[in-house]
Formats: structure tokens, C-alpha cells, sequence
């Protein structure tokens, strides 16, 4: 009887790891020097939010049942189109943040067709695709990093609080408003659904008369968009942009990617949350201003992802070996064993 | 509707009429498809370098820089032959590689080589734990152990870089400078030690697979899993295998690079995962697993090299070249899947 | 009578595979309310049919009329809206999403412009459990919750919700235990009260004339008739499908038992699975392992070659007792498992005919690490030539030969294997007759050297004409008994349903 309620404790914990994960950082982040102070968590908030971005189109790519690891090029050349627009074209920030959106969606419907139509898988669609962004985004820039020029005003919004005496700025609000706006469309509109069936099985959804083709397209789609819009509002936000942005220190990808696994995301789609996803990386926007050096960054980072895998991957693998009990046949064995009272 | 339809060939005897209708593009492209780009290469190579293609110090230059992606390839091919895709941990082994064989050096010359190797022989012991045991996916946990390593790396040696010479005592400068030499040594004034150690690893890769059991069992493993633990082969045993003869062909070419570089850091290697596959794939083994050959895979190391070569006379910059490869890779992933597509259907 | 307007009516259609024309100008018409059967061998093309018919291709040519009107079958999607729904063979539903998900896919109800109505679609969900006399399971449960056969019949509550004209059942009483079988016919009779067309596929000639009107044969892509079950008889459509009149294979088998135990197995247990089975396997014996689909056979036979872990009880090889940890180890004792599933578990599809056979020997046939293909090409034609591959070319892909060959193959590479006790799981499933002989004379001639095999089959005159004893199995447990001289099909069914003389303890 003990046992059984440790179990329950451990499917809870494992389903809500994430929320734990931010609590422990939470609690780590008592011990650091001017951690909870409101200019902190105002600056780590806004600072991590691009990767919130990339990680809620990882996550529902994810859900789909693919894998899309352009999203951090993607960004990128979003930022610099968008800083560019502004500095050459002297546009409004409006139109360049719109112009940043439709590259993600271009891009997104791009890698829809590439892994829809032309079958291939898509993470290597992904590996190719990422290069081509990469490409272009230094035929764009020149290589050179390109800067919000002269005109504050959006940059000083994005920065600036949203609401008086909380400490959270304008850019964190509007992404965690973007994130809970995904998240209605995907547990509560026929498409989130049809994203979660394509994942869950994609021929039974084929044959249900579901355009999974549309399907999966859609989410390579908001994908795109997110990072687009994310990369767009960054460059504003950051003021400045330059290709090798994602390349220093621990790579943006990678945030996302482990957030999704600590987050609970199945790896095999079907199943996921994009607020797991959302907690666990404000989690690792924390825990990147408790250690300072990149390099303990990418170490507790990484442990915490292979730890992870490896936890998912033990439990799978115990999981196959009891596949197909037959209850009734379960029963007698406790009766046997002496188990049941 | 009471009739009868009686179709004339009710008595006839029955024959399997299927008939071979393979796509003929498909199984071209299948079997010679490498070669003729290699030699499509060679021509357009004529062509925009105005005949300075075949001057010794041209292809001295694309054979340097095709060695460490040949090196990578001859093991990586079997990763993916084994049907698990590509391994994202070939640059942190490449840079596992040659960080501990700079550590390594004051144990002399051979000791740093054979640190280097064992590096890649214990990575691929986890991957092939991981995969071929547990059964984990392929790429995620390749991916997951590829940040692992780097923030090891990153830790231990606090994201610095390490110089042989720096590190080696006073009894060891010799061994330093024999270390670095290796990627600068040319056999006979002309062929590099990098190319040439490429060729007899692509030669022994070749052997294992063509003349050993291991290669025979790996192909159906491959194709289907299942069928291979079915058939009483001990999969586990291969995969593990495949993962450690790749460990070690990627802990050598991240020696041959730190070598080239004259330092070892944790970036040693970064973009060799994407070279190697697409190599890998432009010699047309197939991404699920089972087909491919290692003359393929080789022939595929070097259209890459030829085709970053052409480009260079073409007089792209380094940004273009990124966008051209991006889209050549695409390509070759699509031929290669549409090509096995029709073939399987057949 | 031809001015009578049919629900289904297929004229001169034909589809085309790489390779082989799979349907060749058939002619295909179901009225309304009728349940049609469509019968043929394994390769005959009627999935082939079915699956043009579900929009699956768009590349058929022929004219398809639903009620009279000419429709354009290019996608499922159309194929729905034109009134058809298939219950497949294989099970098609999403096993981590939950059953009201699965029911209603593609078709969710909508609360407003954008959010779906759950209530409505749990509601909606509980009405099509009902039809199909699935009223006391929770449709916010998942897929993976419920047993095989409630999923099956959720599958064809799904197709029911879809207001089809045309339901087409492929196979639909695989999975299904006889007492659900009946709880299908009850179904599909009311369906059909109900004026709904159905297209029934299936092999078991009894379930035909139980519930089918009229049926129609096809071979080797082409119709060979169409009539009124009423006027044929089993061998008379037997006859249809083969093409030559039926033989009984069955009438010279002689047993040559010898005394001598080759294998046994003593209290042997897999929690959940099968627990305390006994059994003895004599040399050149047939044992047959009978029991009703999901009673543990092919669960026996993995914990028999070391692929499951089981956990208890003794097995005793030549009286020497084996713990196997893998497959490889159990035939290098002499005991191989000819597999049930032949294109997931028992051929590389993808690889030629010689690959596949050799794949048990590749450490037998080694020199230290070394192994050399080409050497043992002598050894696969001799085995294939035994079993008469047709074509019998070694180097041909065996995804491009017919079922019946294929499974040929896969008795193949038992044979080369050498072992002296060999598991067959399904020999025979879905291939066609003249391959079903082939098998069947290799099994007598394997066991008349002296080898023996243990049968797991759920094809009964099979196993009547091949087995020299027979143990029952229900529910993990082995209840019974059958010697040769008692085994017909009816005392087999009887037991395996746990009735009748032959069983001995009821658990």
C-alpha cells in the first residue's frame, strides 16, 4: 500500500518537474547576491524571453510529432531585417516587426512543404534549412552587426514596465501574452487539436479526413512565426543584432530544446504543454543569473537535460517490458504473491 | 444478379506476373549517382578555374580539406547504416578528442594519440549504451550528450584554450612539436598524412563492413530492427560497436584538427556533424538505414570537397557558401529520400 | 434490374503499383442494405480495392458511383464526404489520446468560431459507444486504457459517427473473441436493418455464410464472380479463389514420435503473461499450442527464446536446463522461432532474398570475425529450390515478391538455420493456398528428420491435419489436452473457449 502512494508521488512530480525546477531555482537564487532585487528580475525576464519565443514553436513542432532546429537562425535574420528596415528604409518599427513575423511564417511554410511534400525527415530538413537562414542572414548583414540606429522610443517601451510597480518588462508581458494565446489554440481549437492527433498518430489523423499535411504545416507555421516575431521584438528590445547573436555561449536552440524536455514534452509528439515549456526556460533564465560563467551554464544545463533523457528513456524502457499485462492475469499474481491484502 | 461472371482466365495457372518497374532515374541515381557528380564536378571545376583544377597544389588543397571530413565519415557511415540517422555528438567528440590528447602529451607522442582515441571509444560506449541498449532516440540524446560534454569541457578547462606546447614539460617540447607536425607532414613533397590516413581508414571501414559479420548483421539492423533481434542477432552487441568505431574515427579527426589548429578547445569541430552527414547522404546511404556502401560514401567525401572547391573558384564568399550548401544539402537529402521512396515501393 | 440504383457501383476500375497491376478492370456493385463479401487470397488485390474506394489513391482509373452519382475518390477526405467508411485491419487510432479525441477526429464540435465544445463532444462520443455496446467506458479515458477488442470496436464506432452510406470492414473479427464476434454480427445485422451497404472482407469462409448476402471473388487483381451466398458452397468458392478444385492436404500424415523429451518446460511463468505452464515436446513430434488470439502463445514462445524476461520455472533443452538471455544463444541450442508478423518482425523487406536467409548464420558461418556472404550462396538456393521461391532469384528484394513467398522466404531462413526444435507462429497466415502446401510438406519432411516443432496456430484445419498433440491454452494457463485421435476443429474450439471433455482444470 506504501509503495503504491510513493508511485503516485512520482508520477505527480515527474508531471509537474518543470514547476519544480523553477522552484528549486527559485530557492537557489536566496543564497545569491542581489538576486531578488526588482531591476534583476525586471532584466532576466526581458533577457530571456527570446528563447521563450524559440521555445514555444520548438515545443509545438514537437507536439506535431517533428523537430525544427531553425528556429534559432530564423530569429537571427529576423532581428536584422527588422533593425534593417528601420535603419535603411527608415519604415515605422510597426511595419518592421510585421515584416520580421512574415519571414517566420515564409520560413515556416517552407520547412511545412519541405517535411510534408518532399518527405524528408525534418530535422535534417532542419540541419538544411538552419544553414540557408544562417546564409542569408550574413548576405544581409554583411556580416556586421546593425543597430537600432538613433530612435529609442519602441526600444525604451520593450525595456520599460508595463505595469507600474511590478517589476516585469513590456517585452516579458507581451511574450507570456503570446504564450497563453497559443496555449487556448492548442488545447481548446479544432487545430491544437488536429496538431495533437497528427502527433499522436499521423495516419490515423490521414485517414480521419485530417489535412495532416495543413496540420503540420500550421505548426511549422506558428513556429515560424514565433521565432520571427520574437527575433523582431529582440533586436528592438536588445538594440542592436548581428549574425553570431545565437552563437555565443550556450546556443538558444538549446535552451529551447531543454526546456521542452524538462518541460514534459514527448519527444515522439502527441503529447506536451507550451506552459511547461514557458516555466521550465524562465526557470533557466534564473539560473543563468545565479552562475555567472557561461561554462557552469552549459554544464548544470546540460546535466539537467541528460538527466532528463536518461529518466524518460529508464522508465520507457521498463514501461515495454510490462506492455500488454493482461489484468486479470495481474490479479492472480498478486493474490499469488501475497500482495493484496 | 444471379449470374455468374466467369473471367476467362479462371483455369489459368497461377503465376507471380509482378514485373521489376523501378523508376530508372531512381536506381541510377541509386547505384552511379555519386560518380557522375564527382565527374561533374571535375569538368565544371575545369571550366571555372580555367584549367588550373588539376595542378598538384589544387588537388593537394582539396584532399587537406576533405581529410577530416573522410575521417569523420568512415565512422559516422555506420551510425547511420544501423538506421539511427546521424550522430550530433561528433563535434564534441572531435573536441573531446583532441583536448585530452593536448593533455595528454606529456605522456609522450603515442600516449597523447592513444588518450585522444580512447576519448572517442568511451563516448561511443555511452551513446551506444544509451541507444543500443535503452533504446533512447538516436539524435535527442546525441544532441543531450553533445551539451553535456561541451559544458565538461567548458568546465574543466574553463573555456580555454589548450596549447601542446604550453603543457608539455620541458622533456616533452619534442613530442609537442611532433604533434603538431602530423597535420603538416606531406608524403613524398606531395600527398598529405591527413589524406593518406584517411584513405586507410576508409580502408579498413570498408574491410569491416564488406568482409565481416559485424557489416552483414549491421545491414539488417538497419533495414529493421526488429527482424535483426528476431533472428537471433544480439543487437545491442553491433550498435555498440558502430557507436564506438565512430567514437574512435571522429576522436582521430579531432586530433588531425587540433594538430591543424595547434590548439584544442571546446569549439574544435563544430560544423563536422553537418559536413559528414551531408557527405554521408550525397554518397547515397540511405538516411533510414541498411543501404549505402563505403566506395559511395567516400565518392560523397569528395564531390563535397569538389564542390566547395568549384565554389571557391567561382569566387564566392564564405556567407554565399553557407546559403549554396544549405540548398545543395536540401537537394541531396530530397534525391535521396525520393529515390528510396520509389525504390521501396516497387 | 439494372435500372436499380446500387450504393456502391465500381465500373472498370484499375490500379497500378510499380511492378504489378494490383486491380485490373474490376467491376464491383453493392446495393443498399445488403452485406457484400469480398473474398480472395492474400495478394487477390481486394485491399487494394478497398483502399482506391477510401480515397487513398489518385491515380485509379475507372468510374466510381456512390447512390448513382459519379464521385471522385482522390482523398480520404473525399471519400468520407462521399459516404464511405473503412474499419481497418490494423488497429488506426492515436493510443495516448483520449477516446473522444479518437472518435470524433477530424470532426470535433465547435462551441463557436474558434474553441471546440467538449461537453458536446463527450456527450456525442458516449452515443457512439453506445452503438456499439460500449456504454460503460469513460470516453476521456486514452486509447492505451482500454483492451485490444473494446478498440477495435471503438474504431468502428468511429467509422459509424461519420453517418457513412458504405462501411467496410476489413477483417474485422481479427482481434475479436468469439463473444465479440457475435456482438459484431449483432451490429452489423442491425446496420444493415438500417439500409447501410456493407462491404465485408474476410478469409474465414464461415463468417461469410453467417452473415453476407451475396459475395464476390477476386483473383490475382481481376473479378472472378460475383454471386448470392446462397447458391455457392464452401468448396465451390474456395475453387473461385484458387483457381483448381480444393485438396485435402491433410490425409497422409504418419507420426513418427520417438520417446525421447527434446524440450520441456516446468511451472514456467511471466507474471501477467502466462503463469505456470508445463509441457513436454517429443522428438519428431507436432505440438500444437491452441488457445483463442491473446491467450499467450506467441508470449510463450518469446519467453521460450530469451526475448522476454520471464520470471520463473524451468526449461529443459535435450534435458539440460537453459536460461537464454538473448535469441542469439537459444538457436545456438537448436531451438528457432519462426516469427508471426512476417513484414514487422520476420523479413528486411528492403533486402535481397539472400540477406534474409542467411541473417540466423551469419556467427555460425563466420571465421573469427570474418564472414563471407558470396560462400554461402550454394546453401540459399538449395534452401529456397526446397522451398520453391518463385521467382527463385537470390538477389531479388524480398519486398517485391508476393505473400506467399515471402512467408517461403522466412521458412527459408529457418531451414538454413540448422536448429532441431522450431516455434512456428502463424505459418500460414494470409498467404495463398498453393504456398500454404509448399509449408506445410517442408513441416512434415523437418519433423520425419528426426526435428521437432511446436505449432502456434490459429488456422484450425491446420492445425488438425499437421499437429500430433495439442495443449489448450486460456488465459495463460494451459487447461487441457488433446491427443491426435480426438483433435477435430470442434473439440480444439470447444476447449480453447474452456468447454468440453478435453479440458482438465478451470481456473
Amino acid at each position: 500500500m506504501n509503495k503504491k502512494k510513493l508511485n503516485i508521488n512520482a508520477a505527480l512530480i515527474n508531471k509537474n518537474r518543470s514547476y519544480l525546477f523553477l522552484i528549486l531555482i527559485l530557492i537557489c537564487g536566496l543564497f545569491v547576491k542581489n538576486f531578488y532585487t526588482p531591476y534583476n528580475i525586471q532584466a532576466v525576464t526581458g533577457n530571456g524571453s527570446l528563447v521563450i519565443w524559440l521555445g514555444l514553436g520548438f515545443t509545438i513542432v514537437l507536439i506535431a510529432g517533428h523537430m525544427d532546429m531553425t528556429v534559432m537562425y530564423l530569429s537571427t535574420f529576423s532581428a536584422l531585417v527588422c533593425l534593417g528596415m528601420h535603419a535603411n528604409q527608415k519604415l515605422p518599427w510597426m511595419v518592421c516587426i510585421i515584416i520580421g513575423a512574415l519571414i517566420g511564417i515564409l520560413s515556416g511554410i517552407i520547412m511545412g512543404i519541405l517535411v510534408t511534400k518532399f518527405k524528408i525527415h525534418a530535422f535534417i530538413a532542419s540541419i538544411g534549412m538552419q544553414l540557408v537562414l544562417k546564409g542569408v542572414a550574413y548576405l544581409y548583414s554583411n556580416g556586421a552587426e546593425i543597430s537600432i540606429g538613433k530612435d529609442y522610443t519602441w526600444n525604451e517601451a520593450l525595456n520599460g514596465k508595463l505595469i507600474p510597480f511590478i517589476p516585469l518588462s513590456t517585452y516579458f508581458i507581451i511574450t507570456t501574452i503570446f504564450i497563453f494565446i497559443i496555449m487556448i489554440v492548442l488545447r481548446y481549437t479544432r487545430l491544437g487539436r488536429n496538431i495533437h492527433m497528427v502527433g499522436g498518430n499521423a495516419e490515423t489523423a490521414w485517414l480521419a479526413g485530417i489535412k495532416s499535411d495543413f496540420v503540420v504545416i500550421m505548426a511549422f507555421v506558428i513556429s515560424g512565426l514565433a521565432a520571427g516575431l520574437g527575433g523582431a521584438l529582440n533586436g528592438i528590445y536588445s538594440g542592436a543584432a548581428s549574425v553570431t547573436m545565437g552563437e555565443k555561449g550556450i546556443s538558444p536552440f538549446y535552451m529551447a530544446f531543454t526546456a521542452c524536455v524538462i518541460g514534459g514534452t514527448d519527444i515522439y509528439g502527441g503529447k506536451g504543454s507550451v506552459i511547461w515549456t514557458y516555466v521550465s526556460l524562465v526557470a533557466i533564465a534564473f539560473l543563468k543569473s545565479i552562475c555567472k560563467s557561461t561554462e557552469l551554464q552549459v554544464l548544470v544545463i546540460g546535466a539537467a537535460l541528460v538527466l532528463c533523457l536518461v529518466y524518460e528513456t529508464v522508465a520507457k524502457y521498463n514501461r515495454d517490458k510490462v506492455v500488454g499485462r493482461r489484468p486479470n492475469l495481474m490479479l492472480e499474481y498478486k493474490k499469488e504473491a501475497g500482495i493484496e491484502k | 444478379m444471379s449470374e455468374v461472371k466467369k473471367n476467362e482466365n479462371t483455369t489459368a495457372p497461377k503465376v507471380d506476373t509482378r514485373k521489376m518497374e523501378i523508376n530508372k532515374f531512381s536506381l541510377l541515381f541509386n547505384k552511379m549517382g555519386i560518380w557522375i557528380i564527382v565527374i561533374a564536378l571535375m569538368i565544371l571545376g575545369m571550366i571555372v578555374s580555367k584549367g588550373q583544377f588539376f595542378t598538384s597544389s589544387n588537388i593537394q588543397s582539396i584532399l587537406e580539406a576533405v581529410a577530416l571530413t573522410g575521417m569523420v565519415c568512415s565512422g559516422l557511415f555506420y551510425v547511420t547504416y544501423s538506421g539511427n540517422m546521424t550522430d550530433m555528438s561528433v563535434p564534441i567528440t572531435m573536441a573531446f578528442g583532441g583536448v585530452m590528447a593536448i593533455q595528454c602529451i606529456n605522456f609522450g607522442f603515442i600516449g597523447a594519440i592513444l588518450a585522444g582515441v580512447l576519448t572517442g571509444v568511451v563516448i561511443g560506449l555511452i551513446n551506444g549504451f544509451m541507444i543500443g541498449k535503452m533504446r533512447a532516440n538516436a539524435i535527442i540524446w546525441t544532441l543531450a550528450l553533445n551539451l553535456l560534454l561541451s559544458g565538461v569541457i567548458r568546465v574543466v578547462w574553463q573555456g580555454k584554450m589548450l596549447y601542446a606546447e604550453k603543457i608539455a614539460d620541458e622533456a616533452h617540447q619534442n613530442s609537442a612539436n611532433l604533434f603538431y607536425s602530423i597535420s603538416r607532414t606531406y608524403i613524398g613533397g606531395i600527398i598529405s598524412l591527413m589524406a593518406i590516413v584517411m584513405l586507410v581508414m576508409f580502408v579498413i571501414s570498408w574491410l569491416i563492413l564488406t568482409q565481416t559479420g559485424f557489416g552483414q548483421k549491421l545491414k539488417i539492423i538497419g533495414t529493421n530492427y526488429e527482424v535483426a533481434r528476431f533472428s537471433g542477432i544480439d543487437c545491442t552487441k553491433q550498435i555498440i560497436t558502430a557507436y564506438v568505431i565512430n567514437g574512435v574515427c571522429s576522436s582521430i579527426a579531432g586530433i588531425f584538427y587540433a594538430a591543424l589548429r595547434k590548439c584544442a578547445s571546446y569549439e574544435n569541430g563544430t560544423g563536422y556533424d553537418f559536413d559528414a552527414l551531408t557527405a554521408i547522404l550525397l554518397g547515397g546511404v540511405a538516411l533510414t538505414g541498411g543501404k549505402g556502401s563505403m566506395v559511395g560514401t567516400f565518392g560523397g567525401v569528395l564531390a563535397y570537397g569538389l564542390l566547395n572547391n568549384c565554389l571557391s573558384w567561382i569566387g564566392l564568399g564564405t556567407y554565399t557558401k553557407y546559403l549554396v550548401q544549405g540548398i545543395v544539402f536540401l537537394f541531396i537529402v530530397w534525391m535521396n529520400t525520393y529515390s528510396n521512396r520509389k525504390l521501396g515501393k516497387a | 434490374m439494372s435500372n436499380e440504383v446500387y450504393a456502391l457501383d465500381m465500373q472498370k476500375v484499375s490500379k497500378r503499383f510499380p511492378g504489378t497491376l494490383a486491380v485490373d478492370q474490376v467491376d464491383f456493385r453493392v446495393k443498399k442494405g445488403e452485406v457484400h463479401a469480398l473474398m480472395g487470397e492474400n495478394g487477390a488485390g481486394k485491399s487494394t480495392l478497398m483502399k482506391m474506394l477510401n480515397g487513398l489513391f489518385n491515380d485509379y482509373t475507372g468510374d466510381i458511383y456512390i447512390n448513382g452519382e459519379k464521385k471522385l475518390l482522390h482523398s480520404p477526405s473525399l471519400a468520407k464526404e462521399a459516404g464511405i467508411g473503412m474499419v481497418y485491419q490494423e488497429l488506426s487510432l492515436a493510443r495516448r489520446i483520449s477516446i473522444y479525441e479518437n472518435l470524433l477526429v477530424g470532426r470535433l464540435p465547435k462551441k463557436n468560431a474558434l474553441f471546440i465544445d467538449k461537453k458536446k463532444a463527450i456527450e456525442e462520443s458516449k452515443k457512439l459507444l453506445a452503438r456499439v455496446g460500449l456504454d460503460y467506458i469513460d470516453p476521456t479515458k486514452d486509447i492505451s486504457e482500454i483492451s485490444q477488442c473494446e478498440a477495435q470496436l471503438v474504431e468502428i464506432a468511429k467509422v459509424l459517427g461519420f453517418n457513412p452510406s458504405i462501411i467496410v470492414m476489413d477483417e474485422p473479427t481479427s482481434a475479436l473473441s468469439s463473444e465479440e464476434v457475435n456482438r459484431l454480427y449483432g451490429i452489423i445485422r442491425q446496420l444493415k436493418a438500417e439500409g447501410l451497404a456493407i462491404v465485408y472482407i474476410s478469409h474465414h469462409l464461415a463468417e461469410i455464410f453467417e452473415i453476407a448476402d451475396n459475395v464476390t471473388v477476386m483473383r490475382d487483381g481481376k473479378l472472378v464472380g460475383s454471386l448470392p451466398v446462397t447458391e455457392t458452397n464452401p468448396d465451390h468458392l474456395v475453387e473461385m479463389m484458387v483457381g483448381t478444385p480444393v485438396q485435402n492436404f491433410y490425409k497422409d500424415h504418419e507420426t513418427k514420435i520417438q520417446d525421447e523429451v527434446v524440450l520441456s518446460a516446468h511451472d514456467f511463468t511471466r507474471w501477467g503473461f502466462f503463469h505456470h505452464v508445463d509441457f513436454e515436446l517429443h522428438k519428431g513430434e507436432v505440438l500444437a499450442i491452441c488457445g483463442l488470439a491473446g491467450a499467450g502463445r506467441t508470449e510463450i514462445a518469446r519467453g521460450l527464446i530469451g526475448v522476454d524476461k520471464t520470471d520463473g520455472g524451468t526449461v529443459k533443452i535435450h534435458g539440460k536446463e537453459v536460461h537464454f538471455k538473448n535469441f542469439g544463444e537459444a538457436i545456438a541450442n537448436g531451438l528457432g522461432y519462426l516469427t508471426e508478423d512476417r513484414k514487422v518482425v520476420g523479413l528486411a523487406l528492403n533486402q535481397t532474398v539472400a540477406d534474409n536467409v542467411t541473417t540466423c548464420i551469419i556467427d555460425k558461418y563466420s571465421k573469427g570475425i570474418l564472414f563471407k556472404p558470396s560462400s554461402l550462396n550454394n546453401l540459399v538456393d538449395e534452401k529456397i529450390n526446397e522451398m520453391s521461391v518463385y521467382p527463385a532469384d537470390r538477389n531479388r528484394l524480398v519486398g517485391s515478391f508476393s505473400g506467399g513467398n515471402q512467408q517461403k522466404v522466412l521458412m527459408a531462413k529457418w531451414l538454413a538455420s540448422e536448429v532441431d526444435i522450431l516455434i512456428l507462429d502463424e505459418p500460414t497466415r494470409g498467404v495463398d493456398v498453393n504456398a500454404k502446401q509448399v509449408i506445410h510438406n517442408v513441416v512434415k519432411n523437418y519433423v520425419s528428420k528426426g526435428n521437432s516443432v511446436i505449432l502456434l496456430s490459429s488456422d484450425l484445419p491446420e492445425v488438425v491435419g499437421l499437429a500430433d498433440r495439442a495443449v489448450i491454452l486460456r488465459e495463460g494457463h494451459i487447461i487441457g489436452e488433446i491427443q491426435k485421435k480426438d483433435m477435430t476443429e470442434n473439440s480444439i474450439l470447444m476447449a480453447a473457449n474452456g468447454e468440453g471433455e478435453f479440458v482438465k482444470c478451470q481456473k
